[in-house]
């Protein structure tokens, strides 16, 4: 069944949440619509769930890669080949402290980069957005199948939305 | 310091992609003026390359002259990226939002530019791989991880890295803008860049989780760099007057010292060439004038330290070095005079300037305070670094000062259109202050009554 993306404009937080308990209430899924709004907006201020995330794992794990692989480049050289600096230990501890910081913290940093990329469902493709919306207003896109598009195009007007547009897939 | 009244989205957006969607008249000629001084810099390297160092005034015993203290400079200047977006944006102050973008822009092309110095002052630039990687395997040199001159690349990338990704994960929202706005193929560019941003609640709140994360982990970074380039100098055995313990948390302060400063100077810029009065406003240079005022006082505390230890100790080769850079001698340059200046244009006549508040709040008078730090701190290098160096020391065969000559004058000097290039051809393609922060910012403004009397606010969510 071909979907079609319905996105309604608001000018006031207020009638957009409006929007989005009416539509859940229709018995729209809480995932076939989503606020777009252009700057954050406390979290639940539209009636939205929570949103979960594991965006600190990515930082932990990258840092323990980042300290292992610079612990081998580190140690292993000079393990591997010796330069003798009288009465310098051949593995000094301060040295590989430093690297390992440093590759530490850029694995750290790239991780968290790569999990913000894949926790964003990173697309090439312009999603189905309004210039409006970086101009204040509030847009409501919903997701729906041909059949439901006058009942939540009605919905969204009923909210109070300013302008109703479809994007048929 | 909720000054200014809240503009609508519509003007802020018209207001600062204007730098993007149109071009002023003055744009292009001053960055092809700028561009022509880079160009004359890469022929004096390409020059340098071809007949080698003996072109410079650098000699034995002063191998570390303008090319280093350049970089230590450039360096400094990066971490102001980092103070004020990291740190500003963990402890939530407001007054942040217009100067981030452009202190962290300018934090990745300081580096840039000062990874530049150390590899052209080796000579020989081909070489500059061996230094990290092994030389050849048939020779079985290896790069050499007990000194601080590898250490030195794996920091410095490690925070060109970090800052980069820093102002591309800031940037996205302000991409999806863009993507909406544009045509052709910066359409396509910006929606790539975009990565599907859309603006919903999920994209909002892992960007804000990711600003923070990002900022906590790029904290230690930047204590790290600049700790290391200090190392290069303390750990150098051969130089005594570099021995000193208060180095890392020294060039830290220093490094933020200048670098906050250059980004007041590069502000101050910006709203006069793209008329962003209202973004940009005294309340934000004021701001940045009074953290300077405790900034400079730390480093100020940290170079008396520098000296009275070097002194206390009451080593003989300290003690010489010393005495070049404090009393007159018969030596060819005049330390002790630069000395004066340096101490002078870096604390007492900034901090002086700053004190007051309407001239906190003007802005002729905040720009000469910020060139007056940056051109003391540049001293300040060159004077750590090449007096220790022209000191005699036992069993030295030549005792040569030293005069830089013009490569390098020039090639430093080209630096600093390298860097004003770069942050103009960014301000075309890039917005310069975020959007979404200066709209977030207006939407949180408020007013609240205290007694009789009304005070500016800001709602904040924790």
């Amino acid at each position: 069944m071909a979907t079609q993306a319905i996105l309604g404009l608001f000018d006031d937080a207020s009638a957009a949440a409006d929007a989005g308990d009416a539509l859940k209430a229709s018995g729209v899924a809480e995932s076939d619509y989503h606020f777009l709004t252009d700057i954050p907006y406390p979290e639940g201020a539209f009636g939205e769930p929570m949103e979960r995330h594991s965006l600190f794992v990515w930082p932990l794990f990258g840092g323990a890669l980042g300290i292992v692989l610079a612990l081998v480049v580190a140690g292993m050289t000079p393990l591997a080949v010796p330069m003798t600096i009288e009465p310098k230990p051949i593995l000094a501890m301060p040295p590989l402290a430093v690297i390992c910081f440093a590759g530490a913290m850029l694995g750290a940093i790239l991780f968290t980069v790569i999990g913000i990329a894949m926790s964003l469902r990173t697309r090439i493709a312009s999603p189905h957005s309004d210039d409006r919306i970086a101009t204040g207003l509030i847009g409501v896109l919903v997701n729906a199948g041909a059949a439901q598009e006058p009942q939540v195009t009605e919905i969204l007007n009923d909210a109070g939305a300013l302008d109703v547009t479809t994007n048929r897939a | 310091m909720q000054e200014g009244k809240a503009l609508p989205a519509a003007q802020v957006n018209r207001d600062l992609l204007r730098s993007i969607l149109e071009t002023p008249r003055w744009f292009w000629p001053v960055v092809s003026l700028l561009g022509m001084v880079v160009l004359a810099a890469a022929v004096t390297i390409g020059i340098m390359v071809d007949r080698g160092l003996g072109i410079t005034g650098l000699n034995y015993k002063v191998v570390w002259g303008f090319f280093i203290t350049n970089f230590v400079f450039w360096i400094g200047i990066s971490h102001a990226g980092v103070m004020l977006s990291a740190i500003l944006r963990l402890a939530k102050a407001e007054w942040r939002r217009p100067a981030t973008r452009a202190a962290e822009v300018l934090t990745i092309f300081s580096l840039m530019t000062a990874m530049i110095m150390p590899i052209i002052h080796t000579g020989r630039p081909w070489r500059i791989l061996y230094w990290a990687f092994p030389y050849d395997f048939a020779r079985g040199v290896w790069p050499n991880i007990r000194t601080p001159l590898v250490w030195d690349p794996s920091a410095i990338l490690t925070y060109l890295t970090s800052s980069t990704l820093f102002v591309l994960i800031a940037l996205v929202p302000d991409f999806a803008v863009l993507r909406d706005r544009t045509t052709g193929w910066p359409k396509i560019v910006y929606t790539m860049l975009a990565m599907g941003w859309e603006g919903n609640p999920r994209q909002w709140k892992l960007q804000i989780i990711a600003g923070v994360l990002l900022s906590a982990l790029i904290l230690p970074v930047f204590v790290s760099v600049h700790s290391i380039v200090s190392w290069d100098f303390g750990m150098a055995v051969a130089i005594k007057s570099w021995h000193s313990t208060v180095f890392a948390p020294y060039f830290v302060v220093g490094a933020v010292h200048s670098g906050v400063s250059a980004v007041v100077f590069a502000m101050i810029l910006l709203r006069w060439a793209y008329g962003w009065q209202d973004y940009i406003r005294h309340e934000h240079i004021d701001a940045l004038g009074r953290l300077l005022i405790v900034v400079a006082t730390g480093w100020f505390y940290f170079l008396v330290m520098e000296i009275i230890f070097g002194i206390y100790g009451l080593e003989g080769d300290e003690l010489a070095v010393r005495a070049l850079q404090f009393l007159p001698g018969d030596h060819g340059v005049a330390y002790n005079i630069w000395m004066i200046v340096f101490v002078g244009i870096t604390y007492f006549l900034p901090v002086i300037l700053w004190l007051p508040k309407a001239w906190r709040r003007n802005l002729w008078i905040m720009s000469a305070a910020c060139i007056s730090v940056n051109v003391g701190m540049w001293l300040e290098r060159y004077l750590l670094f090449v007096p220790g160096q022209a000191n005699k020391q036992f069993q030295t065969f030549t005792w040569n000062d030293y005069l830089p000559q013009w490569p390098e004058a020039l090639i430093v000097g080209a630096t600093f259109a390298f860097v004003s290039m770069l942050m103009l051809l960014f301000s075309r393609v890039f917005p310069l202050v975020p959007l979404y922060d200066i709209k977030e910012g207006d939407i949180l403004k408020t007013e609240m009554q205290i007694g009789r009397r009304t005070v500016p606010a800001t709602f904040r969510e924790d």
